[in-house]
């Protein structure tokens, strides 16, 4: 799928979060780098119309996310850093299915949906339990699965690893770019999780200063900081 | 107090919402009339003991002390004025004990009933205002999400206090409501955030 950002700016108040960025990117895997508050969370929000452009235009697909937010919600997964505040329901499977409410589908037809997508990552055995009782990991992996049950065309992940333990860093960073077909934004501090990506974008100061292959954009950052 | 649905096959976990609670709010009721009579409330004991073990044949009874065990603040903060005050043992002892059977049985209507079905019925029941503009599933969802906030609240709670001894403060309900007042309102904004990322209109 097409992301498109033409001349596109984001201004908090009197702060630019991010200056006149033009871009193109089809590929499947797409890593975003860069320092804390140098632009990659507003770039991550503008994909699904969590934050809409101050100036320009964000078009992902056919949508705009800032004039349609419903379909771009519909099309885009959005993956938090912090597994707690993505959890909505209170057991594991009610929060799955929580994203299939709207949906035309029977009561059976979402249970047995919601519990296929845990099968798939691995935590269906987990499905009756209180959802603030399971590991970082396996909430993170809970959440996934909440994204993923609604078939979205695009996820967008800001730091999905960045409060897990090694395994578990792992173990999502693993789900997100191997097990998901997918295509992936993968906002992360994480180098060696950026390296797997197919293109690379490095942000510094609200502009986005180099795109390009994993290898020489992460080298270009590490020269710089 | 912290009671989510624990899964399981009893009658208790099959009988409907709406009679549960019939049977919930009756049997709090009878507490409430004939609470005073010691024998009445051991009875009521013995019959809470039977409905946990009959929902939980493997750790019933234990459940039920856990239960109890929790609400040990709030029973010494109802006995010790009474104590002070000069009442005798057996009716303060008595009351104590009504007040945490009541308890104890509210909290086994929550175990046995999936929160899932409890937002059904609350639907159901709201349904009749949505001529008055209510929306039931937005009751119903609210409902679960508060449900869902009390352990995230409790957390912040602990690591608050865990911070403040590490610092060698010592845990005060004045220096705890400022970060914790802090670390909700960040939660409720990230919170808000994931919602509608999950397209929830906040």
């Amino acid at each position: 799928m097409l992301i498109e950002f033409e001349s596109v700016s984001v201004s908090f108040d009197a702060k630019t979060a991010l200056d006149n960025i033009n871009l193109k990117l089809d590929q499947k895997r797409i890593g975003v780098i860069g320092l804390n508050g140098s632009g990659k969370s507003t770039f991550a929000r503008l994909l699904n119309g969590l934050i809409a452009p101050t100036e320009g235009t964000v078009t992902v697909g056919d949508i705009n996310p800032a004039t349609n937010p419903k379909a771009a919600r519909q099309q885009t997964g959005f993956i938090f850093s912090n597994p707690d505040v993505q959890i909505i329901m209170p057991t594991v499977i009610e929060d799955v299915s929580f994203t299939l409410r709207s949906s035309k589908l029977s009561k059976d037809e979402i249970r047995s949906k919601a519990l296929a997508t845990l099968e798939r990552f691995g935590i269906a055995h987990l499905a009756d339990q209180a959802a603030h009782s399971l590991s970082s990991g396996q909430k993170q992996l809970l959440a996934i699965s909440s994204i993923m049950v609604g078939e979205p065309k695009l996820i967008v992940a800001d730091e999905p690893t960045a409060l897990l333990d090694l395994a578990n860093a792992r173990l999502v960073s693993r789900v997100l770019l191997e097990q998901i077909e997918q295509q992936v934004v993968l906002v992360t501090h994480d180098l060696e999780l950026a390296a797997k990506c197919d293109i690379v974008l490095l942000f510094a100061g609200a502009k986005l200063v180099e795109v390009g292959e994993p290898a020489p954009v992460i080298s270009s950052y590490l020269a710089q900081n | 107090m912290r009671a989510l649905f624990r899964p399981g096959a009893s009658p208790l976990h099959r009988l409907a919402v709406a009679p549960k609670l019939l049977i919930l709010i009756a049997l709090v009721a009878l507490l409430s009339v004939f609470g005073t009579n010691p024998t009445a409330v051991l009875a009521a004991l013995a019959a809470t003991t039977a409905f946990y073990k009959i929902a939980f044949p493997a750790d019933g009874v234990s459940t039920l002390a856990k239960q109890i065990w929790s609400l040990k603040w709030l029973i010494l903060i109802i006995v010790i004025p009474q104590v002070i005050f000069g009442a005798a043992w057996l009716p303060v002892a008595t009351n104590a004990l009504r007040l945490a059977i009541a308890i104890a049985l509210a909290t086994l209507f929550t175990l046995t009933t999936a929160s899932e079905a409890m937002q059904v019925a609350i639907e159901r029941a709201v349904g009749p205002l949505k001529r008055f503009g209510i929306k039931p599933e937005t009751v119903s969802l609210t409902i679960a999400m508060t449900i869902n906030a009390i352990p995230m609240i409790l957390q912040f709670a602990k690591q608050t206090r865990e911070a403040q001894l590490a610092r060698g403060a010592k845990p005060s309900i004045t220096l705890m409501t400022v970060p914790l007042l802090v670390a909700s309102l960040k939660y409720a904004d990230d919170f808000a955030e994931a919602l509608a990322a999950r397209g929830v209109e906040v």
